[in-house]
């Protein structure tokens, strides 16, 4: 896709996202609920043991991750699974097959365009009121650059990874158990709730050798400063090859399953 | 000799399907256990069109129209037969086809649902790689053409349903494509909106020598529109030819009214039966192969009577159609 179609796009995204100002209003109410039901979880555990420290992390470590993660969360996620699949089973796939345009592209930049009020607005609304009322931890200017970095890494790699799982519609038309089977596993691999340093140790090999810890891990042990700079260089090389292979391996899907597709509904 | 732009031969498609029974057992089984069966949507169709003509594909609801357009355009993967559209296959060669060619689906939309059309114009433009002066012209054509002028800025899903489709016709004639697809372009529009589609359409096709293929099952529509129509059944064709000829090979009868001065007070005229329909109008059924102008003549050289009105009445489309599909008719 050129760029002057992915302005278009992300433009016209953006316009549509806006139109309904009650949905964005009460997506930012609803974000931080999560955040302030396991942040009291955290208080509870590190107070009534009495420890300062878990697997390197302090209570306001934690506290950050979860911060940086309800953060992260607001600029990756969106319902890319169940729009790719009901596109699919009710037939709206056909409007992007008769347009020149590659579908996984242009799905990413519209989603994108939608998230943009997302990432402008309230993550950074969200980031002060936790500054303010639980003092989480800041990046310094360069792992700030890294992270934001990271992060465009993460939304392509939660995106494409859940728009594989779309996909499968294709295939099996329930694309409501893709979505949960998807979101599980992000959920699980990822350290969504939990660094990945708290897992028991026989899941660690295999949290490596998965893409999943780049959705979240990754970009919130930049912002701690958890890595070094060159490591955090190195692990935003790594997201990019993540991002590589993942692309690629949507694109056949895509291809294969276009074979299949049986255009219902008119 | 001029080439076909659009090459179809034994061209099929069939779906598999599961079967699911009504009720929880039923459903239970299906779940355990299911029926898949074979259905043939499109079967051994072979056709060719060719530049600027306009055809219409006309169907019964499941027929096999809108697979063959789906076909076409590259949507559906044929099972069996060959397909060629401007000499490439459209699902194999989707991305260099589709800028060529601009479809309507009546019952979905093209246009950006909250955002006003305008929009999807732009979007549009940046798509086809249309270029600036081009992009005014023909903007400038189906806003005064389709009278689509008021309702560009306003966001889609506040307009008619035939606002919204006049809008969503004039976006696919932005990047001048060579063929049109048009699946059921009038579905729900009034009157007025079909009249300046069709003179839309007929417009675009004399001016850019578009090719049109119509489906649509107001046949009204595709009179006004089509010169050739293909009758699709169960998959298969039926007829295609052109229009006029549909009329000729399956019109059976015609009738003619006659008025006179008075009321006759005889049940034949010239040896064919006469049925009063009013005070002193009649009617009087001929077969096809009748001379209704000989009976005419004569009629009107009968000094005895005196007409005050003739007309002559034909089938239209929709009951030659109707006949032909509950198999009245050859």
């Amino acid at each position: 896709m050129n760029l002057r179609v992915v302005f278009e796009t992300f433009k016209i995204a953006l316009k549509d996202r806006m139109a309904y100002r009650t949905d964005f209003i009460a997506d930012v109410l609803i974000g931080p609920l999560i955040f302030l039901v396991v942040q009291f979880l955290w208080t509870n555990i590190y107070t009534y043991n009495n420890i300062t420290e878990i697997n390197g992390f302090t209570l306001n470590d934690s506290i950050s991750y979860l911060a940086v993660s309800t953060i992260v969360g607001y600029f990756v996620w969106t319902w890319v699974t169940t729009t790719v699949g009901m596109k699919i089973k009710r037939g709206d796939f056909a409007r992007y097959v008769i347009m020149p345009i590659n579908f996984l592209d242009y799905t990413l930049v519209e989603l994108f365009g939608r998230k943009v009020p997302s990432m402008l607005i309230k993550a950074p609304l969200l980031f002060l009121l936790l500054k303010i009322f639980f003092n989480v931890h800041v990046a310094d200017l360069p792992h700030f650059i890294l992270f934001i970095g990271s992060m465009v890494f993460s939304y392509l790699l939660f995106n494409i990874f859940m728009f594989i799982m779309g996909l499968l519609t294709f295939w099996q038309e329930s694309f409501w158990v893709f979505n949960m089977l998807g979101s599980a596993i992000i959920e699980f691999f990822s350290g969504w709730l939990l660094p990945i340093d708290f897992y028991p140790s026989f899941m660690k090999p295999i949290i490596e050798i998965l893409p999943f810890r780049h959705i979240y891990y990754s970009p919130i042990m930049i912002f701690l400063e958890k890595y070094s700079i060159s490591s955090s260089i190195q692990v935003l090389v790594s997201q990019f090859f993540s991002v590589i292979i993942l692309y690629l391996l949507a694109r056949l899907i895509l291809r294969l399953g276009r074979a299949k597709f049986t255009s219902q509904g008119g | 000799m001029e080439q076909p732009i659009i090459r179809v031969k034994d061209l099929s498609k069939t779906f598999r399907t599961h079967k699911r029974g009504a009720g929880f057992i039923n459903s239970l089984k299906s779940f355990i256990k299911r029926d898949v069966f074979v259905k043939k949507a499109v079967d051994r169709i072979s056709f060719d069109i060719k530049e600027g003509e306009r055809v219409a594909l006309i169907g019964q609801n499941g027929a096999g129209k809108s697979t063959t357009v789906k076909m076409l355009t590259g949507i559906l993967k044929p099972t069996n037969g060959e397909i060629s559209v401007l000499n490439l296959h459209p699902f194999k060669e989707r991305t260099k086809l589709n800028k060529n060619y601009g479809v309507i689906f009546g019952q979905r939309h093209n246009l950006w649902w909250d955002v006003p059309a305008i929009d999807s114009y732009y979007l549009f433009k940046a798509m086809y790689d249309i270029r600036d002066d081009d992009f005014e012209k023909r903007l400038k054509i189906v806003r005064s053409s389709l009278g689509i002028k008021e309702y560009l800025n306003t966001p889609v899903r506040k307009l008619s349903l035939g606002e919204r489709m006049r809008c969503e016709l004039g976006l696919i004639f932005m990047h001048n494509p060579k063929i049109v697809f048009l699946d059921e372009p009038t579905i729900g529009v009034d009157v007025v909106g079909k009249k300046k589609i069709t003179e839309f359409l007929l417009r675009i096709n004399k001016r850019f020598n578009t090719t049109i293929l119509l489906t649509s099952h107001d046949m009204k529509d595709v009179e006004n529109i089509c010169k050739r129509a293909i009758i699709i059944e169960g998959g298969k064709i039926l007829f295609d030819d052109k229009i006029g000829y549909l009329k000729r090979d399956y019109i059976d009868s015609k009738t003619l009214h006659l008025k006179f001065s008075k009321p006759l007070d005889q049940k034949t005229l010239f040896g064919k039966d006469l049925e009063r329909i009013g005070t002193s109008r009649y009617q009087i059924i001929f077969d096809n192969k009748e001379d209704i102008g000989r009976f005419l003549k004569q009629v009107l050289d009968d000094s005895s009577k005196e007409v005050l009105d003739v007309s002559i009445i034909e089938e239209d489309l929709n009951e030659i159609i109707r006949n032909i599909f509950e198999g009245k008719r050859k």
